[in-house]
C-alpha cells in the first residue's frame, strides 16, 4: 500500500511541476486580445513610441489599498502593459498600510499613488492613468520638459480656465501631461527668456504693435510659436503670421458632406497631415469646429509649408455666409478643398531656427471640443512638431468620456421586454419540464 | 474516443432524463437573467459611458458567481451516484479505459453548461435589437465563462471519484472553489509575501481579465492548467481501485 502511494504522489508531483512550468512560460511570453471597443488594454501608439525610446531603467513604484482590489487590479493591470511593452520599466506594488517606510521615502501619503523614477528624477502620479504614467516616464526618462506660455488679455483661450466652451484647461492638462510646463502670460509685450514654446490661442481682440514686434522678435532669435486663429482673427494677429510668410484667408471652411452626426456641417476635419513633417503622420482626423483656410506667401526668411490639409469634399465660403445660410458653394467664387489649414514655418535665426505653427481654428482646444475626435492628436503633435526638434507624432491615449450618466437610455418598455424575455420565460421555461418530469416520475 | 462520446450521450441521457438537471438549469437562468437584468438596470442609471467597464464586467462577474453556485451540483452526481448505485463496478467490467469513462462523464457535464450558457444570451441579444452594441467583449467574457467551466468541472469530477456521498461531493467542489476565491479575498489578512502567490494561483482573479473584455494567454493557460491537473488526480483517483485489487 505505501509504494502505490509514494508513487501517486511523484505523479501528483511530476504533473504539478510540468503544469507550472506551462504557466511559468506564459507568464515570460504573454499575449492578450483586447476585445474592448476602445482597446481599454492595448497602449496607445505614443506611449510605445515613448517606451521603445527609452534609453534608461524606469521604476514605477505603486500604493494601494489592500481593501480595494478592484482598483488595485486596474492599476496593476495597467501598469503590466508597460513593463510587457518595455522591459526596462520595472514595476513594484505595495500595501501603503504595510509599507509606510518605502512611502515615506518616497513622500506618498495617499493610497493609489505611483511614483515613477529613472536615475536621480522622480515623478508623483496621483491618478493612475495611461496618460499620467506615459507622461511622468516621459519628464523622468524623456526629454526636458517645456515652458510653455498661453498669452492672455486678447480674449484668448485660458489655460486656468475650466469653462467648457471658451476654457482651455484640458489642452493645458494634456500638455503638461507631456512635459509641457503651461503658465499664463498676461501680454506677450515681454516674452520670459525660459520660454521654449509661447502659444496664441485664438484672441478675439488685437494685440499691440509692440506684442507683436516681441512676438517676431522671439521667433527671428529662435523661439517656438504656436498660433490658433479663428475666422475674423484680429487684424495685427494675421499681419503677425504675414511676417513669416502665412496669410490667413479670413475664409470659413464648410465640409458639410464630410460632416458628423449631430454637428452642423460647417466643421472641417483635417484629412490629411504633411508626411514630409511629420513623418510616420498619425491619422489625427481632427474636427476644427469654425476653421479658416490659409495660403503661403513669399516673406523674406521664412521657410513655410503646409501643414494640414482638409479632405477634398470641404470647401471655403470666401464671403463667411455660411452661419446665416444654408451653406451652398458658388462656383467661381468659393473655393474647393482640400484646404490647407496649418501651416509650419522654420525661421533662420542666428541662435538656431525659429519655428512658427499656424492653424486656422482655435476652438478646437477648448474643454468642449478637445477630446473629440482627433483634436488633442493634433494640439499635440503640432506642439511636438514646433516645440521640440525631434517631435513625437502618435496617436495619444483617447480621453475619457465624463459623467456617470450611461449613454444608453432604456424605456420602461424595453426594461420590461428584456425583465421578461432574459430573466423570467427562460428560467421559468425549463423549471416547468423539470417539474413535468418530476410528476411524470412520481406518477410512473 | 468514440466510447467517450458514448459515455457522454448516455450520461447526458441520464441527465436530462431526471428533473435535476433541469431544475439547475433553470436556476442558472433565473439568476443570471437576474444579474443582467440587474446590473443593465444600475449602469443605465449610473454606470457611465463605457460599457465594457460599466456593464459586461459586472454582467460576468456575477454569472462567475452562478456558475460557482449550479456547477458543482451539476457534477457531484457524475461518478459518486455511480459508485453509490453500484453501477461504477459494472462500467469497469465493459471496455472502457478509465480514460475514456472520465473524458465521456467530464464532455456530458461541459456540454450541459455550454447549453445554459449559450442560453444566457438571450438577454443581451434582446438589448441588442433594442440598442445595438459593441460585441466584442462578449466574445472574451463567454470565452472567460467557458473556460472558467472547464475548471470547475475537472475540480467538481475529481471530487466526484472519490467520494459516493453526491452532497459531500459537491461540498468538496465547494471547498476548493471557494477557498481559491476567498483566499484573496481580504489581502490585509495574508502575508506581504504570500499575496503575490495567493494572486497568481487565484482562479478568480484569473477570470478578471475575460470580465474586462480581454483574453490573455496567461489566463487561458493557467485555467486549462487548473483543469488538466484536476482531471489528472480524478484519472488517479479511478484507477487508485487496482491498489485496492477491486
Amino acid at each position: 500500500m505505501r509504494r502505490p502511494a509514494v508513487l501517486l504522489g511523484a505523479q501528483v508531483a511530476a504533473v504539478a511541476a510540468i503544469l507550472s512550468c506551462l504557466i511559468a512560460l506564459a507568464t515570460l511570453h504573454p499575449h492578450r486580445l483586447d476585445f474592448t471597443p476602445d482597446r481599454h488594454f492595448t497602449l496607445s501608439s505614443y506611449t510605445r513610441e515613448i517606451l521603445g525610446r527609452l534609453g534608461d531603467d524606469v521604476r514605477i513604484t505603486l500604493f494601494y489599498s489592500s481593501q480595494a482590489g478592484p482598483v488595485r487590479r486596474d492599476m496593476t493591470d495597467l501598469l503590466a502593459l508597460y513593463s510587457d511593452a518595455q522591459p526596462r520599466v520595472h514595476v513594484r506594488a505595495y500595501d501603503l498600510d504595510r509599507s509606510p517606510g518605502i512611502a515615506k521615502r518616497l513622500g506618498v501619503s495617499a493610497y493609489n499613488t505611483a511614483v515613477v523614477e529613472a536615475g536621480e528624477r522622480r515623478e508623483q502620479v496621483d491618478l493612475v492613468t495611461e496618460e499620467a504614467v506615459t507622461g511622468a516616464i516621459l519628464a523622468v526618462a524623456g526629454t526636458p520638459p517645456v515652458t510653455t506660455y498661453f498669452v492672455v488679455g486678447h480674449g484668448e483661450h485660458d489655460p486656468r480656465d475650466d469653462g467648457e466652451r471658451t476654457g482651455a484647461s484640458d489642452a493645458a492638462r494634456a500638455l503638461a501631461a507631456e512635459g509641457f510646463r503651461v503658465q499664463a502670460l498676461e501680454g506677450a509685450a515681454a516674452v520670459p527668456p525660459d520660454a521654449g514654446l509661447v502659444v496664441l490661442a485664438g484672441p478675439t481682440r488685437d494685440l499691440r504693435p509692440a506684442e507683436v514686434d516681441a512676438l517676431a522678435a522671439g521667433v527671428a532669435a529662435g523661439g517656438k510659436l504656436l498660433v490658433l486663429a479663428d475666422p475674423g482673427t484680429p487684424r495685427s494677429v494675421r499681419d503677425l503670421v504675414r511676417r513669416f510668410g502665412v496669410e490667413l484667408a479670413d475664409d470659413l471652411v464648410v465640409d458639410e458632406r464630410g460632416r458628423l452626426f449631430g454637428t452642423d456641417g460647417l466643421s472641417a476635419r483635417v484629412a490629411y497631415l504633411n508626411e514630409a513633417l511629420i513623418a510616420d503622420a498619425p491619422d489625427v482626423h481632427a474636427l476644427l469646429p469654425e476653421a479658416q483656410s490659409m495660403r503661403l506667401v513669399d516673406a523674406a526668411g521664412p521657410n513655410a509649408d503646409y501643414l494640414a490639409m482638409t479632405a477634398d469634399t470641404s470647401w471655403a465660403d470666401v464671403d463667411r455666409r455660411a452661419p446665416d445660410t444654408a451653406p451652398a458653394f458658388r462656383p467661381g467664387r468659393d473655393r474647393h478643398g482640400p484646404l490647407p489649414v496649418a501651416a509650419f514655418v522654420r525661421v533662420p535665426g542666428a541662435h538656431g531656427d525659429g519655428r512658427v505653427v499656424v492653424i486656422g481654428d482655435s476652438d478646437f482646444i477648448t474643454n468642449l471640443h478637445l477630446n473629440v475626435l482627433g483634436n488633442r492628436d493634433l494640439l499635440l503633435t503640432t506642439a511636438e512638431l514646433v516645440a521640440r526638434a525631434d517631435a513625437l507624432a502618435a496617436a495619444r491615449p483617447a480621453g475619457q468620456p465624463g459623467g456617470t450618466f450611461s449613454a444608453l437610455t432604456l424605456t420602461a418598455r424595453d426594461a420590461r421586454a428584456i425583465f421578461w424575455g432574459a430573466v423570467v420565460v427562460p428560467s421559468a421555461t425549463l423549471l416547468l419540464v423539470a417539474l413535468t418530469l418530476a410528476r411524470r416520475r412520481r406518477f410512473a | 474516443m468514440t466510447k467517450a462520446v458514448l459515455v457522454c450521450r448516455r450520461e447526458l441521457t441520464a441527465m436530462c432524463g431526471g428533473p435535476l438537471a433541469w431544475v439547475l438549469g433553470g436556476v442558472f437562468l433565473l439568476l443570471t437573467g437576474y444579474f443582467f437584468y440587474s446590473d443593465l438596470a444600475l449602469f443605465v442609471l449610473v454606470g457611465g459611458a463605457n460599457q465594457t467597464r460599466g456593464l459586461w464586467r459586472f454582467v460576468f462577474l456575477d454569472f462567475r458567481l452562478v456558475a460557482l453556485l449550479v456547477l458543482p451540483l451539476v457534477t457531484m452526481r457524475l461518478f459518486a451516484e455511480e459508485r453509490k448505485l453500484g453501477t461504477l463496478e459494472l462500467l469497469w467490467t465493459y471496455p472502457v479505459r478509465d480514460g475514456e469513462l472520465l473524458a465521456g462523464k467530464f464532455l456530458a457535464a461541459l456540454v450541459l453548461y455550454t447549453v445554459f450558457l449559450a442560453a444566457t444570451v438571450i438577454g443581451p441579444c434582446i438589448l441588442y435589437r433594442l440598442h445595438p452594441f459593441a460585441v466584442t467583449p462578449l466574445v472574451a467574457g463567454y470565452a472567460g465563462m467557458a473556460l472558467l467551466g472547464v475548471a470547475f468541472i475537472a475540480c467538481g469530477t475529481a471530487a466526484s471519484t472519490i467520494t459516493e456521498n453526491q452532497v459531500v461531493a459537491a461540498l468538496l467542489t465547494y471547498a476548493v472553489l471557494v477557498f481559491s476565491w476567498f483566499a484573496t479575498w481580504n489581502e490585509a489578512a495574508i502575508g506581504e509575501r504570500l499575496a503575490p502567490a495567493l494572486l497568481q494561483l487565484s482562479l478568480f482573479d484569473h477570470f478578471y481579465g475575460f470580465a474586462q473584455g480581454v483574453i490573455d494567454s496567461r489566463d487561458v493557460v493557467y485555467l486549462l492548467a487548473f483543469a488538466a491537473f484536476f482531471l489528472f488526480l480524478a484519472l488517479r483517483s479511478l484507477g487508485a481501485r487496482s491498489w485496492r485489487g477491486i
